[in-house]
């Protein structure tokens, strides 16, 4: 069978060459946009509004009593709370009891006046660190399971695994005290609130930067591991490289569901420490698979429409990354709903206040409906078909589709927090704030991968890679 | 082999490697045969392509099927909770889609590989228990290490002695007409 599938590399084009300074061109020039355009945007909004929140507005939502938020809380009294049918009812109700001014839960965070811009900080550095996480994870699975079809691919996966390093330092401005407070109420919790208290033993500042800094150290030293004795086997040839690769990785399966699962904890569920969600973790991990197959399909027809890996990487391929990003978008909507439903079906209050605060105006419901839609039913229909997966074209445009409401899922877990959920939060600088990111991630990535050849192109395994076929 | 009986319904030709076979296929494709089959002891990747086995109607029958199966688990939860015999639960709304999202996912599938399941067996024809090829002796061997090439009388180009000088000359090691 094998034997049909002779392809000789020789003449393949397998280094970033002259594709690198173009790559980081295009990085940082989308950075410096994004950073002027974030400048530009702080200096025009006047500093009463927009910026820090709506001013009075705002303090009073955080000024809570502990005491009666619960009893003062209409929604969570009220049997058809979850219903999403009633979704309007409940904007009208939200409002009529924003409007009393009792309607504070209080548990949520308030950024004081500058601090807006932290959340859209967070939101970027949690999208590329979910793509960077869905590599560590494509390798990870590619050694689990001894895969050949993915040894063509495998390159791209170790090269943007590397990012961790600008990831860790993203992450240092959110580990400082004054941005930690304002997107966590768990740094200064109400007098009398025993639901944080109870929990501050782990959501604490100190516990927090260790667990932090214990994640990436986990993430880099992975990352860094399975590179370096990939890129080593290039040269050296040596299939003990790839036993060695082997070897570690159950263990590596092992730390990285927990880190993940943690992270997710730390960084997107504890914006509400009140609520707890036990499937929150794989949600997250839906999304970082999600969209490192999306990124990577764009990275791929990228770099074969730059005459990259023309051979080695072969319609089939093509297909099959295609069907990691429409399997993982079912995946997503399985969890995502697996979520709902039981918080929906259970109705105790503190389950679905979460919900509730992303149904309290009409707009985040929208958003929410248009998650359901645009995060599953369409990509699903969109990319159940082979030809659709084979073509580049195509491919490129679900990916690329797949990468923005990926943007829109993780806005949809953060921002409703903001207000708590009672008025709609977008600002431009939400946008620059994350194309900034995306320059810096965009010549990271082009970084990581110079200087190797694109391809293992020594891993014993190549010849499947070579010699895959979609049955 | 029996001696010649009735009318002649097959041409047969083996072939010892999977390679060969690929060679002879390609030839038979383009001498412009149409109903005629290759029969070997595993699947070959690219064989396919070799025959000009045109794309399967397989995958519609398995999207009619889920639709189908989605359609049928709303109804049917309509019909038993909202219409046939209402019943009030923990407050919930008789009729609502989060409820009846489980059942409609799982009979989708249900559904879903009914089509193609009972779909591939329509589309091959399946089941039928006696087909010509069986009559001859070193058909067997099809299962074991023997790849097979066999045009049909119902092909125009259907003629025993021209059919079996081709594929003798597209390397078969043996030729053999079955009759009826």
């Amino acid at each position: 069978m094998m034997s049909h599938s002779h392809v000789d590399l020789s003449s393949e084009q397998t280094m970033l060459d002259r594709l690198w300074p173009l790559a980081w061109k295009a990085g940082a020039g989308l950075a410096i946009f994004g950073v002027f355009a974030t400048l530009i945007l702080v200096f025009i909004t006047p500093k009463s509004g927009g910026d820090a929140g709506h001013g009075p507005g705002a303090a009073q939502v955080s000024d809570a009593h502990g005491a009666d938020e619960h009893a003062a809380d209409p929604h969570a009294a009220d049997p058809h709370a979850a219903d999403p049918h009633a979704a309007t009812e409940h904007a009208d109700h939200g409002a009529a009891a924003h409007s009393g001014g009792h309607h504070t839960t209080g548990h949520v965070s308030e950024p004081p006046a500058g601090k807006r811009w932290v959340y859209a900080y967070l939101i970027g550095v949690v999208y590329f660190l979910s793509i960077t996480l869905g590599s560590l994870f494509f390798i990870i699975i590619h050694h689990l399971v001894r895969a050949g079809w993915s040894t063509s691919l495998r390159r791209l996966a170790e090269g943007t695994s590397r990012n961790f390093w600008l990831l860790a330092l993203l992450m240092i401005p959110l580990l400082l005290p004054e941005n930690l407070s304002a997107l966590y109420k768990w740094m200064h919790p109400d007098a009398g609130d025993e639901l944080i208290s109870v929990k501050a033993i782990y959501l604490n500042q100190t516990a927090f930067t260790i667990r932090i800094l214990a994640y990436f150290f986990v993430w880099i030293a992975l990352s860094t591991f399975y590179h370096r004795l990939s890129v080593k086997q290039d040269e050296t040839g040596d299939p003990k490289l790839s036993r060695k690769m082997g070897v570690v990785t159950p263990i590596a399966v092992l730390l990285f569901a927990i880190t993940v699962s943690f992270a997710s904890f730390d960084l997107l569920m504890s914006l509400d420490a009140h609520w707890f969600s036990t499937i929150f973790g794989i949600y997250f991990f839906a999304g970082c698979v999600l969209s490192w197959h999306a990124f990577l399909a764009l990275k791929v027809i990228w770099l074969q429409s730059n005459g990259r890996l023309t051979k080695s990487v072969t319609p089939e391929h093509l297909q099959d990354i295609g069907k990691m990003v429409f399997a993982f978008t079912v995946f997503w909507a399985y969890i995502g709903f697996s979520q709902y439903m039981l918080y929906w079906y259970g109705n105790v209050p503190e389950e679905t206040s979460w919900y509730l605060r992303r149904q309290a105006i009409p707009a985040w419901g929208i958003w929410g409906f248009f998650l359901v839609f645009g995060h599953f039913v369409a990509p699903f229909l969109f990319m159940l078909s082979k030809h659709v997966k084979r073509k580049r074209t195509t491919l490129a445009i679900g990916a690329s589709w797949v990468l923005i409401v990926h943007w829109c899922d993780l806005y949809y877990l953060v921002m409703p927090q903001l207000h708590d959920g009672q008025k709609f939060p977008f600002q431009l600088m939400d946008v620059t704030i994350f194309l900034t990111m995306g320059g810096v991630y965009i010549a990271s990535t082009a970084w990581f991968l110079r200087g190797h050849s694109l391809l293992a192109k020594k891993d014993p395994r190549l010849h499947e890679a070579l010699a895959f076929h979609n049955a | 082999m029996a001696q010649p009986k009735g009318r002649p319904v097959l041409v047969l030709g083996e072939f010892e490697s999977a390679d060969s076979l690929m060679v002879a296929a390609e030839q038979v494709r383009d001498a412009g045969f149409t109903h005629w089959d290759c029969y070997t002891p595993y699947p070959i990747h690219g064989l396919d392509e070799k025959m000009g086995v045109k794309a399967t109607a397989l995958p519609w029958f398995v999207l009619g099927g889920g639709l189908t199966g989605c359609f049928v688990g709303f109804l049917m939860q309509w019909f038993m909770n909202a219409f046939d015999y209402p019943f009030m639960i923990s407050g919930k709304p008789t009729w609502s889609v989060p409820a009846n999202i489980p059942v409609s996912f799982e009979l989708t599938i249900l559904f879903s590989a009914f089509g193609a399941f009972f779909g591939m067996l329509a589309m091959n024809g399946l089941p039928r228990f006696y087909r010509p090829h069986f009559r001859s002796e070193r058909f067997r061997r099809a299962t074991n290490d023997r790849y097979f090439i066999g045009i049909e009388a119902r092909d125009r180009s259907f003629d025993p002695a021209k059919n079996q000088d081709l594929l003798s000359s597209l390397g078969a090691s043996h030729v053999e007409v079955v009759e009826e």
